[in-house]
């Protein structure tokens, strides 16, 4: 077994570079020949509104490459954001309250409202008091201090962005060929070679399907596309020019500070827009190709998981890295994680439309809500990439208060912790208070032309 | 809360009684009333005397005191556990708590330590993998000295557990729980009685004719399962297919030799026996299967292969492995070997008892015992307890023994799917993938996948990126620095000595060892 000597990442956009990218880093030194071919689609292989969000575990990934924030920002028209806000409360990025005597925060505010206060848990969020402020600030490290539970997230314009991890993955070695893909040749299992409108037809050891929806490789090995049974939504036009200054989703509507979109159903948009369907393959790699991207999943944009679950991926592949013998124990362990990591970021996309009544749910995601309702406890399942705090910010936010709070509050003096948490309301309300404002972020505009 | 649970009644006082009365009168409010009811004439199984490190957090929540705990149950640390002749006869390892070297750019220290290996060259300089982890490398010397922040980045990486004595730990326990009002009550309960609608116990009847009742029940009654399957019928999933030991004798000894800082597991020709050293005396039995051994036969191989005089007689104890299908039914929830049973091998009934008392906690219920908080309970018992079945069942299967017919038939069994997934990964590139609620983390599984003889075939191609140089230099440099470690450290009887003894360390005669 050697080796891999060669992989050829079909597609272009997102998915492509985000893999090309990663991989010339992670290979480097090793002798492998990375080369990219063309598709010509004209869409975005993994988003599908003209911005997206990012999740902090992203810098992970930035940091790995050497991009450093500041050359992002400059590249990428780049937005920082710490909360979304979904009309009537935030989704932030980062913990409620503070953790006392090992009970979950969120307990506190089930105790404070069912002893009859006032009790919004976003005031003891400071990701989304921010967002409401519209202000910002960098975290600090130091676990003490009020400003350590929180991250943030970047706003990014897909073309630009794909743009800029093109020009790093070239800048490294990675190949660009010539033409565009024509036909995939599948024999048997395997992608034996892909043709393409000039030159010679390509042939590598591995292959990398970034080639969007139409997934072109993983379907002339016939791995079957399976629709999503709970998300129906299938439009989503470009959005209208706006100013906020916090990434903002209401009604199917997604506006982020660059230019996010309108997610409906198709009745709704006369045809208009760009059209998808929301699902999953049913395998992401089989034998000698693994789909990135929209060639391994459509879901509608929500939270910053197009580029999550893009990571995910990537970071799997490197810790499964094949040799050219191809085990197909690597394969189905792949398969066995990332499809459970997809089911339960589709289950985080799908709360808010369940929790409404708009949308039925799959089991797992029953459970979630059944037991926060009677308990709040958040079930957390093999390969979450949402933590706690985004499921309790969604379905408190959405109005599903739990019908008991932790046992253990019970053994707590009440006076002196309704004292402590107004307290800690206060302390946090002052921090964001004198946090300088989100417009004074040294960015490029994030203001559509 | 108007139908909140007022009274709780726990059945049998053994380790997983007194556990649950010692967690649940810390954590719930002083209105709660907790009754134990044992008894005295049938007594507790007495053994059980091997831990894993997340007893600390439980020690943690009790606010006990480390030192005082010790010297009240004569215990002793733990780093590990020294496999003896597993993998083939007259071989050993240790799985070690606590991880090997560290990780370079996020790939596994031990891709590295593989790299070398294959690629051949001095061995002598590359060393075992265990010389990488401080708690193997602290146990080949008896050393041991408590990790606390600060001390560096090979100490951050040594975790420890602990060794007592089973009946001096429930008094331990009985202690504190009877200090916050926890009721104890002497007898044998010759009744269980259940509500006529729907089944769920009203109340329990003493031999004597005393009634106690309760909102929610806790079965500690051993084996039995006086609640959860004598009254309820709960059903059991047997196991015996994959693990087939069904007794073991028990015999305790005079310590002999330094003081030993972890259990010692010696494979046998039907079964394996332990080897539990404590501050006063040690703990030793043969798990056995009787289908492979007579009773007669084990018993004499027990007796003829520990190293201490024996102080006690020999003791049978019988048991089938599997898991209670239910351990939470209606208003009865199952701890300890009620709930059901895997060998001690990797010592973690203990632990079950532990993670059930947290898990009840987080689910606590009210008067109307919804059956979500029911279901939920019995879903994540049961993925724990298959994720350490496979763990178990893998000591047995990766193996390289054929001397017995009882080792032919462990090595030859079919073994669950997801174990197999497991072992495949691991032989190909040393790869590890550990499961969310896996108990045990990536470093457990390779320390017993790697000692059982599983050898990776190749290794991860990501560590190619890194230069040859740098590796070797990396690996020399850790390696030093785990040896200089430990060898700063005390032996664990100096440790045990300046910190933790008890009375009966002090009078015992290898003090002056
Ligand atoms: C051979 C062997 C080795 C082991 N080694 C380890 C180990 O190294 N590490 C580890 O973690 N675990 C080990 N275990 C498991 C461990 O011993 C048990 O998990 C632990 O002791 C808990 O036991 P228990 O409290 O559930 O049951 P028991 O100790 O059997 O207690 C049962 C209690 O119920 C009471 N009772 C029963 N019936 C009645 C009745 N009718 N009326 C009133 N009271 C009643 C009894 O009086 C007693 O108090 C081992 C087990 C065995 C069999």
């Amino acid at each position: 077994m050697a080796r891999l000597k060669s992989i050829l990442i079909c597609g272009s956009g997102v998915a492509a570079w985000f893999m090309a990218a990663g991989l010339s880093r992670a290979l480097e030194g090793q002798g492998c020949r990375i080369t990219v071919l063309d598709d010509g689609a004209t869409e975005d292989s993994a988003c599908l509104g003209r911005a997206v969000l990012s999740l902090p575990a992203l810098r992970a990934f930035h940091g790995v490459l050497g991009l450093s924030e500041d050359q992002m920002i400059k590249a990428a028209r780049v937005w920082p954001y710490t909360a979304l806000n979904m009309g009537t409360y935030h989704i932030g990025i980062g913990d409620h309250g503070a953790r006392l005597n090992t009970v979950a925060f969120h307990h506190f505010v089930t105790w404070l409202r069912q002893g009859g206060h006032k009790a919004d848990i976003d005031t003891f969020s400071i990701p989304a008091l921010m967002a409401s402020a519209g202000k910002f600030t960098r975290p600090v490290n130091d676990p003490n201090s009020v400003l350590s539970g929180f991250s943030y997230g970047l706003v990014l314009d897909v073309g630009r962005y794909s743009d800029l991890l093109r020009t790093y993955a070239v800048s490294r070695g990675v190949d660009v060929a010539e033409g565009r893909l024509t036909k995939v040749d599948g024999s048997g299992a395997q992608i034996a070679s892909v043709h393409r409108d000039q030159g010679a037809p390509l042939a590598a050891d591995f292959y990398i399907d970034a080639t969007g929806e139409p997934a072109r490789l993983m379907s002339a090995v016939e791995v079957p596309f399976e629709v999503d049974l709970y998300l129906n939504a299938n439009r989503i036009l470009p959005a209208l020019p706006h100013d906020t200054g916090v990434p903002m989703m209401s009604a199917g509507c997604q506006m982020l500070p660059v230019m996010g979109g309108v997610i409906s159903d198709e009745a709704a948009t006369n045809g208009d827009g760009r059209a998808f369907v929301q699902g999953r393959r049913a395998q992401f790699w089989v034998s000698n190709v693994v789909a990135a991207g929209h060639a391994a999943g459509v879901l509608q944009p929500f939270m910053g998981h197009e580029l999550q679950l893009l990571h995910t991926g990537f970071t799997r592949l490197i810790g499964l890295f094949p040799d050219d013998g191809m085990s197909p124990v690597l394969a189905r362990e792949y398969n066995r994680l990332m499809t459970q990591t997809f089911d339960r970021v589709r289950d985080f996309v799908l709360l808010p439309q369940v929790l409404r009544g708009q949308a039925e749910g799959p089991p797992e995601l029953a459970r979630k809500i059944s037991q926060f309702k009677s308990r709040g406890r958040v079930v957390m399942y093999d390969e979450e990439s949402y933590s706690e705090s985004f499921w309790v910010s969604v379905l408190m936010g959405e109005g599903v208060l739990p019908e008991r709070y932790d046992r253990i509050i019970d053994s707590m003096e009440p006076e002196r912790l309704t004292q402590q948490l107004i307290k800690m309301r206060d302390i946090m309300a002052r921090a964001v208070s004198a946090m300088p404002p989100l417009k004074a972020v040294p960015v490029t505009s994030g203001v559509p032309a | 809360m108007t139908n909140a649970i007022t009274d709780i009644v726990i059945c049998g006082g053994g380790t997983a009684g007194w556990m649950a009365a010692a967690a649940l009168s810390k954590v719930l409010s002083r209105d709660v009333n907790i009754t134990l009811i044992e008894s005295d004439e049938i007594g507790t199984v007495g053994v059980g005397e091997a831990t894993i490190p997340p007893i600390l957090t439980f020690n943690g929540l009790l606010g006990i005191d480390e030192d005082e705990f010790l010297k009240a149950t004569n215990g002793t640390f733990k780093l590990g556990i020294e496999f003896v002749n597993w993998r083939s006869p007259d071989h050993r390892y240790i799985h070690p708590f606590g991880t090997y070297g560290v990780d370079m750019q996020a790939i596994k220290f031990h891709q590295f330590y593989m790299k070398l290996k294959q690629m051949g060259g001095d061995s002598q300089v590359l060393g075992e993998l265990e010389d990488y982890n401080v708690c193997a490398v602290a146990s080949r010397l008896n050393r041991y000295l408590r990790p606390k922040p600060g001390m560096g980045e090979v100490m951050a990486g040594m975790k420890y557990a602990f060794h007592f004595d089973a009946g001096l730990y429930a008094r331990f326990l009985r202690g504190h729980a009877e200090g916050r009002g926890v009721k104890r009550i002497e007898g044998n309960i010759a009744q269980v009685n259940q509500r006529a609608s729907d089944g769920f116990v009203e109340s329990v009847t003493l031999q004597g004719g005393q009634t106690v009742a309760g909102q929610l029940f806790i079965d500690c009654t051993g084996f039995r399962g006086l609640l959860i399957e004598e009254t309820l019928n709960t059903g059991f999933e047997d196991w015996s297919h994959w693990l087939p030991n069904d007794r073991a004798w028990a015999v305790q000894t005079d310590n002999n030799g330094p003081l030993t800082p972890y259990t010692r597991a010696t494979a046998r020709e039907a079964g394996w026996q332990w080897r539990i050293p404590l501050q006063h005396r040690t703990g030793n039995g043969y798990v056995f299967s009787s289908k492979y051994v007579s009773e007669e036969a084990a018993r004499e191989t027990l007796l003829s292969t520990i190293d201490g005089r024996a102080i006690t007689e020999p003791r049978l104890l019988k048991f089938k492995t599997g898991r209670r299908i239910k351990a939470w039914h209606k208003n009865v929830v199952a701890l300890g070997l009620a709930s059901g049973f895997l060998e001690p091998l990797e010592s973690t009934s203990i632990h079950f008892i532990q993670a059930g008392i947290t898990k009840l906690l987080a689910l606590f219920p009210t008067q109307d015992f919804a059956t979500i908080e029911e279901d939920e309970y019995n879903r994540l018992t049961r993925l724990q307890w298959e994720q350490v079945r496979d763990f178990i069942i893998l000591h047995y299967k990766a193996t390289l023994r054929d001397d017995t017919p009882y080792w032919v038939r462990n090595r030859d069994m079919a073994v669950p799917e997801t174990l197999t997934q497991k072992m495949e990964l691991f032989a190909a590139k040393g790869r590890i993938f550990r499961r969310e609620d896996d108990l045990f983390a990536e470093d457990n599984w390779l320390a017993v996948m790697y000692g059982q003889g599983i050898e990776p075939k190749g290794y991860d191609p990501l560590v190619d990126g890194l230069g040859l140089e740098d590796i070797r230099r990396n690996l020399k440099n850790i390696k030093s620095v785990v040896a200089r470690t430990v060898q700063a450290m005390p032996t664990q009887e100096a440790f045990i000595r300046h910190a933790c003894a008890s009375d009966a360390f002090l009078k015992s005669a290898h003090i002056s060892a």
